[in-house]
């Protein structure tokens, strides 16, 4: 069964349209939506949740309608927002009382043994955590109420990064049940690479690229050489090219290049760069 | 709903405190002042504000939004701040009645069905204040909420000093109309019941993820 299924999705405001994106999540697996600030990235989750109403088209969550007793489908996603939204007078302790009688399948003792593996102060006010607790409490809340699907906004943003690795790796382990997946939002390329099977690129509301994480590593990659050499290569294997003083470096469809030229691996944050840029040849 | 009640009721006792304390020197004012009801019924008034102070709390730390994702319906989400509010009027309220009570006891030991007229009058009335700013606050955000509550306010002494000639003249003809009071109670509590509808309909439609 496939976590999530997007089809046909838009949602126009004053000044941003999100324009006909689809993409598929398989349930026990991470999908990373990767965009810069104000691509659509947010507006994506929270048409999913309902929390925005869609202009078009159809978004399927755990094989059941978005707008079909969405409550009942909330019990099962577990969502961190970019703003957290705990209030700040409240500490872990009161928000799993509080939580416990949100979620019906509340699960108290893995929330405060969460609490204690990630070290959050269960009697500290929110408005005193950093933002690295306040994260990791989010997340806490996010995996206690038997949550099959994850929806995580901008997860990792303004971690710094030994937090951001006990974060990413809170996801991993909770990809190892088959049933849990995950959609997460971030403009922090390198972490998704780390952590995803599915990439999709957003860019100003539309989708550039949907595609398993394998095949796109697989099926780019860089050559570093001189112009001349560049300019034997077939024009079809070319996805970028830049040429400086000092050599050229391209981007390439690996399938296409001689194998007598050495081609690097491309990373996912370089690909992005460069079909956000709009210079494809 | 529990969670929801739960979590505005840590709220209530951790930012209105002060209205509490406040509550307190108003009632052993009342105590002092022999004559004057105004220093005992004032807690009635000042619990009023709950509702539009919890909401602008869930402004300020994104709860509005966050509480989108959890499994609650509009309905669910706008009726806790009603819920709310009539609760701690409620209990504001039996207080000052039991206030009024002892205090009357020490004083003339005169009429308990006047003090619950009483009370019960300051407690429709303030029933206003939030009648007229959440679903304000809901549609335009807490502040402008507040801000509509003025301007209605106003709106309203300005009409009723035109229709009536005077100000100072209202309290004469509220006092000389005591009979109608009744229908003017039930008035207040229908459009009570009114605003709590209409800020349900308004939730339903605004979209909750859009900031």
């Amino acid at each position: 069964m496939n976590a999530l299924e997007i089809k046909n999705l838009s949602k126009s405001f004053k000044g941003f349209k999100l324009d006909n994106i689809g993409f598929t999540l398989p349930s026990g697996c991470i999908l990373g939506l990767v965009g810069e600030n104000g691509a659509g990235k947010s507006t994506t989750i929270k048409l999913i949740l309902d929390m925005l109403h869609k202009d078009s088209g159809s978004i399927k969550i755990l094989g059941r309608e978005n707008t079909d007793n969405i409550r009942s489908i909330k019990e099962d996603v577990g969502v961190v927002m970019d703003a957290a939204g705990i209030p700040e007078c409240l500490n872990a302790r009161q928000v799993g009382k509080i939580m416990r009688g949100t979620f019906e399948n509340w699960n108290n003792g893995f929330y405060c043994d969460t609490l204690q593996k990630l070290s959050i102060p269960e009697k500290k006010p929110y408005k005193d955590l950093s933002r690295g607790m306040k994260m990791k409490l989010g997340i806490a809340i996010a995996v206690s109420h038997g949550s099959k699907l994850l929806l995580l906004d901008e997860p990792t943003s303004g971690l710094d990064p030994v937090v951001r690795d006990e974060v990413v790796e809170m996801f991993n382990e909770f990809t190892r049940d088959e049933n849990h997946s995950i959609l997460i939002s971030s403009h922090i390329v390198s972490d998704l690479e780390k952590l995803c099977d599915y990439i999709a690129f957003l860019h100003k509301g539309k989708l550039l690229l949907f595609e398993e994480k394998d095949v796109l590593l697989g099926e780019y990659g860089v050559v570093h050489c001189t112009e001349e050499q560049l300019g034997e290569l077939d024009e079809e294997a070319l996805v970028h090219k830049k040429v400086t003083p000092y050599g050229a470096q391209a981007i390439v469809r690996r399938e296409m290049i001689p194998h007598s030229m050495t081609v690097s691996p491309i990373s996912i944050e370089e690909l992005f760069v460069h079909m956000v840029k709009e210079e494809a040849v | 709903m529990r969670g929801l009640l739960l979590k505005d009721f840590y709220m209530t006792w951790k930012y209105l405190k002060m209205i509490f304390l406040i509550d307190i020197v108003f009632i052993v004012m009342s105590f002092v002042s022999d004559d004057n009801l105004l220093f005992a019924l004032m807690p009635i008034m000042l619990s009023g504000v709950t509702p539009i102070t919890l909401l602008a709390y869930d402004e300020r730390s994104h709860w509005t939004e966050y509480c989108g994702a959890l499994p609650y319906s509009g309905a669910q989400i706008v009726s806790t701040k009603f819920l709310v509010g009539l609760i701690m009027q409620t209990v504001t309220s039996l207080i000052v009645f039991i206030t009024l009570l002892i205090r009357e006891g020490f004083y003339w030991a005169d009429d308990l069905v006047a003090i619950l007229v009483t009370v019960s009058i300051i407690f429709i009335i303030t029933l206003v204040f939030p009648a007229v700013c959440i679903p304000f606050s809901m549609t335009f955000g807490t502040e402008k909420g507040r801000l509509a509550y003025y301007a209605i306010i106003i709106l309203c002494a300005g009409v009723s000093t035109i229709a009536i000639g005077r100000t100072d003249d209202v309290p004469y003809m509220l006092a000389n109309k005591a009979e109608k009071l009744p229908v003017f109670l039930i008035g207040l509590a229908v459009f009570y019941v009114f605003s709590w509808l209409l800020s349900i309909c308004i939730y339903k439609r605004k979209e909750a993820g859009k900031v």
